[in-house]
């Protein structure tokens, strides 16, 4: 039975309808980012999970030119390790001048680990030859499908395969194989085959899974695996691309959505508390009457809840909408465009989504109660009579008195009671701050992301093409293809391989290792104090975020572990400011005083107009040829869900930015309203009600707007920091140009709320306003 | 010179289906310098009048003639340049702005007059130069009441109306507001309006329009009226 309590409660919100909706739209918002971003985050993270376990994700690959049934029976042997299978891996080349490559897995038993799912045809039933499971994403893109043909091979080896079934692979969630940033489906693809199909090749790999829950770390399996195996090569699934590219993007998102949610959730919070309480103090004539009748505090206070609970639900609803299908669609949609998982859409739910919607009904319920409950301290008589009229008093700005006579009469009146309103004004500012750092940092997110590549690919690197070698080669066996470049200005030949890197602490990264000569000039390094740095004759040179994840300065050594495990210690030289790639750089003459491994290539970094690429293309030696223009754009899609956020960062912040100003607009209008009639009566014009009225509201403005410059500063520092990986790094940077367009947008709303609220001054009633006091 | 004529006006209020009948064929008079009093029981309409005249309502019939122009005729922007240059109001309730002292309620009607009054000398007539530089808190009620009338001279209206203003005043702070109204009057020459329930204040008036249920029921001028002393309420 609704009571007419409530009933009166359901009123006062009618009356209220607006500041209710503006409070209302806030909530879901706050509710609605929050959720929406870990919605889309969970999603592909449960997805991706449960993939990996299904399949039986492999924890280590472990690479060996041959391994021998007992190589594998040793490797099963030990205590960790829970099953090994062994593989035959390698690359064909499909016929034609694609340049399609397979990478071809074979194995001789039934697939336990990393184990392909079927999406169409059949399973290899172990006999066959020449059958293969293909890639569903490369299949997609030469149009390929069951029952078909491929040739591989060139002339007289050529060998056809038939295409048995289509598929999907755990280790290949993220498929960017030879250093590729983004997939090329139509390059690179795998496929599975059996064993007898590939006589010529010998077992390679063993990928293997350790016993769940065993904590035995990366080092010791390594060290037991290489006394096992001597001269083997291991990879931990922590540092296998796929595995790490999408842990990596899924935390980054994380932690920015997290970072800004709370900013936002914090913002949206206090400008509801504050409506919420003032709202309540409007009704403390109400209250008195209630008092007055008999109701007790507990059943007021009770009854008042009741508002929050109707901001709550609708507030909950609508965030759900959003969150679900506004934000986490839009970014799965783009975020999902290069795993290949079972895309079976967003789920609907999230823990995340009942803690913000917990945390708004504390906000709403606990500001109506708490006020209420301020109030009712107060005697019944005490509070039917009018709340009395705040004190009128001199403000500090006033005893500056050489400031205070400059103002004229109207900048008096705005001043005093800019200050005089004290919650008013809080109000307005954490409105105005909060809203104008998110507006900042959204568009800071975007400078900052064009900064890290302009740096990257204006500054440090002086190449204009980079090709990328199967297989390391030396010198004289790439002669034809130097001669071939011989109209370029500079090339350098950087040899390059993979290394788990120990700084004294313990920490690990697996960068790449790059040595190139010291003479290169290839890639310009800047040392952190914008000092150019050259390739030095002792050490290396990290970045800046390797230095952090390694806890590690100039002058500290470090132990470099090549996957064959082959140990080179290192001593940092120097640190450089390279937003770009997980890489170390050596000199020629500091590696060759570190190891004995001869220098082989493996990229070319050429600088040059007019070079034949599509000739290179097709060398069978050559894996990758990539201009900096598509590095440039590669990186650009790669962080394409990073700016699809970032545009939810910015309508966001705006429709906050907006909804604040309304509220406090109409907080404003309805509170003074009295003091607008008298000015009425007083014969004042509209416009000039405005100057002593509305005028406030934009000194609230500008006064907040470089404290929301320096708090969205330092918002998208700690943003950027948390998006901070081993291949990235993106230095906060807001420009000029976007501080302008942030501080006008705010502007903006001011006065399109200033111009709202003007209208209404025509309709003042000023016979009713002034009757009496109500 | 300005004269008031109120020729048969009426004003309806319409709400919902019933329509009251605030003012029905109001008919009175005051002339230019007159100290005018309106007395009737609540409900007769009294305030409905002064509304009308102060050009805060229009009038649903009738004319409002004031210096020989039909403020009934005006648009919302003549309506507020008449209240801006010609009306002084005072209210039961003072309506002060409360976060301005005493001297800038009164400043911030004078920055909307053509040949204001200085606010100092709005405040010496009312009898409060000393007060000048607090706030409405920390005036009693009769001093508010004073201060919103040195705020309605301070703006030289050719018309001061008054709505009550001893209504919240114990005896002796009304008699010192009706004195400050009755001297702005006599010695000022400004046409004042009273609005009173109170019917022992009435022989202070010139002109005495008694109201009743929306209507004048009896109007008369007084040649010798009462001196403010000698009345008691």
């Amino acid at each position: 039975m609704v009571t007419m309590l409530q009933k009166k409660i359901f009123r006062d919100i009618g009356e209220n309808r607006w500041s209710f909706i503006a409070i209302v739209c806030i909530c879901s918002l706050g509710i609605a980012l929050f959720s929406g971003i870990n919605l889309y985050v969970s999603t592909v993270e449960n997805v991706v999970a449960d993939y990996y376990e299904q399949a039986n994700l492999a924890d280590y690959w472990i690479y060996k030119a041959e391994i021998s049934d007992s190589d594998l029976d040793n490797i099963r042997s030990l205590d960790e390790i829970e099953e090994a299978q062994r593989r035959k891996v390698t690359d064909i080349s499909l016929t034609g001048a694609s340049g399609s490559v397979l990478h071809i897995h074979a194995v001789d038993e039934t697939a336990k680990i990393n184990v392909p799912e079927l999406l169409d045809g059949s399973k290899l039933d172990g006999s066959e030859t020449n059958a293969l499971l293909l890639d569903s994403r490369f299949a997609d893109a030469h149009e390929l499908s069951v029952g078909d043909m491929i040739t591989a091979g060139e002339k007289e080896n050529q060998t056809q395969w038939l295409i048995k079934g289509i598929v999907r692979d755990v280790e290949y969630v993220y498929y960017a194989p030879e250093g590729l940033t983004i997939p090329d489906y139509h390059k690179y693809g795998f496929a599975y085959t059996n064993a007898s199909s590939l006589p010529d090749v010998a077992f390679n790999e063993i990928i293997l899974t350790v016993h769940e829950g065993s904590n035995v770390s990366q080092e010791d399996i390594s060290s037991k695996v290489r006394k096992t195996l001597e001269g083997t090569n291991i990879l931990s699934r922590h540092h296998q691309t796929s595995y790490r590219k999408v842990a990596d993007a899924m935390t980054g998102i994380k932690q920015i959505g997290l970072l800004f949610s709370v900013a936002f959730f914090l913002t949206a919070a206090l400008v509801t508390w504050i409506t919420v309480s003032r709202m309540m103090e409007n009704q403390r004539q109400h209250l008195g009457t209630l008092r007055s009748l008999g109701y007790s505090k507990k059943e007021i206070a009770g009854r008042y809840a009741l508002f929050g609970v109707l901001i709550t639900i609708p507030g909950m609803i609508f965030g759900w909408v959003i969150a679900r299908y506004l934000i986490a669609e839009s970014l799965y949609s783009i975020g999902i465009t290069y795993y290949t998982i079972d895309a079976t859409g967003v789920a609907s739910f999230t823990p995340h989504f009942f803690v913000s919607a917990l945390c708004v009904a504390a906000v709403t319920c606990g500001a109506a109660m708490l006020s209420c409950r301020k109030s009712l301290k107060l005697t019944p008589a005490a509070l039917m009579r009018p709340k009395p009229p705040a004190h009128g008093h001199r403000i500090l700005l006033e005893r500056i008195t050489p400031f205070w006579q400059r103002l004229s009469f109207s900048g008096k009146i705005v001043t005093r009671n800019l200050f005089r309103n004290k919650a008013r004004m809080l109000m307005g500012l954490v409105g105005i701050i909060g809203s104008t750092s998110l507006i900042l940092c959204g568009f800071g997110l975007m400078n900052s992301i064009n900064g890290m590549l302009d740096k990257a690919f204006d500054e440090t690197v002086q190449y204009n093409v980079e090709i990328k070698l199967r297989t390391p080669l030396t010198m004289e066996q790439l002669s034809d293809i130097y001669e071939s470049l011989h109209s370029a200005q500079n090339i350098d030949a950087t040899m390059a391989f993979s290394v788990y890197l120990y700084g004294e602490g313990g920490n690990v990264q697996s960068p790449y290792m790059v040595v190139m000569d010291e003479g290169q000039k290839s890639l310009s390094f800047m040392d952190t104090n914008g000092n150019t740095a050259h390739l030095p004759e002792d050490g290396v040179l990290i970045t800046p975020r390797m230095a952090d994840a390694l806890g590690v300065d100039v002058g500290d050594k470090l132990t470099a572990e090549r996957l064959d495990g082959i140990v080179i210690p290192l001593r940092v030289a120097n640190i450089v400011d390279f937003p770009v790639g997980n890489e170390i750089y050596m000199g020629k003459t500091a590696f060759s005083k570190v190891s004995d491994l001869p220098f082989l290539i493996r990229t070319l970094l050429i600088n040059g107009q007019g070079l034949d690429l599509n000739k290179l293309k097709s060398d069978p030696r050559i894996s990758l040829v990539e201009t900096k223009d598509e590095m440039r754009s590669n990186m650009l899609i790669v962080l394409e869900a990073l700016q699809s956020f970032q545009v939810i960062l910015i309508v966001f912040s705006g429709l906050l930015a907006f909804a604040v100003m309304m509220v406090l607009g109409r907080m404003n209008y309805y509170e003074r309203i009295r003091e607008l009639a008298t000015l009425k009566v007083l014969g004042f014009h509209r416009n000039e009600m405005k100057r002593l009225v509305l005028r406030e509201n934009i000194w609230i403005t500008i006064f907040g707007l470089p404290f929301g410059y320096l708090i969205g500063t330092l918002l998208l520092r700690a943003i950027l920091d948390q998006a901070t990986t081993p291949d990235l790094e993106i230095l906060p940077l807001i420009t000029a140009f976007s501080i302008v367009v942030g501080f006008a947008f705010m502007l903006a709303f001011t006065m399109l709320v200033n111009y709202i609220m003007g209208r209404k001054f025509k309709g003042i009633d000023m016979v009713a306003s002034l009757k009496s006091i109500e | 010179m300005v004269d008031i004529i109120f020729d048969n006006v009426s004003k309806d209020y319409r709400m919902g289906e019933v329509t009251i009948h605030a003012a029905k064929q109001v008919s009175f008079q005051v002339r230019n310098g007159e100290l005018g009093i309106i007395l009737g029981p609540s409900g007769a309409g009294k305030t409905t009048v002064l509304n009308l005249l102060g050009g805060m309502e229009s009038a649903t019939s009738g004319k409002i003639l004031f210096d020989g122009k039909d403020i009934t005729m005006m648009n919302d922007l003549e309506l507020t340049d008449y209240r801006r240059y010609k009306i002084g109001f005072v209210f039961q309730f003072y309506n002060l702005i409360p976060n301005l002292t005493a001297a800038e309620n009164v400043e911030m009607a004078k920055q909307v007059c053509k040949s204001p009054l200085e606010p100092e000398e709005a405040l010496r007539i009312v009898g409060l130069k000393d007060r000048i530089h607090n706030f409405p808190s920390q005036l009693s009620g009769g001093e508010q009441q004073r201060v919103a009338i040195a705020r309605a001279i301070c703006k030289n209206p050719d018309l001061l109306l008054c709505d009550e203003p001893t209504g919240a005043l114990d005896t002796e702070t009304g008699k010192t507001v009706l004195r400050v109204l009755s001297d702005i009057s006599r010695k000022m020459g400004k046409t004042v309006i009273i609005i009173t329930h109170n019917s022992l204040v009435s022989p202070i008036a010139d002109r005495l329009i008694e109201m009743k249920n929306g209507m004048v029921v009896k109007q008369s001028v007084q040649d010798s009226p009462a001196d403010l002393e000698g009345i008691k309420w």
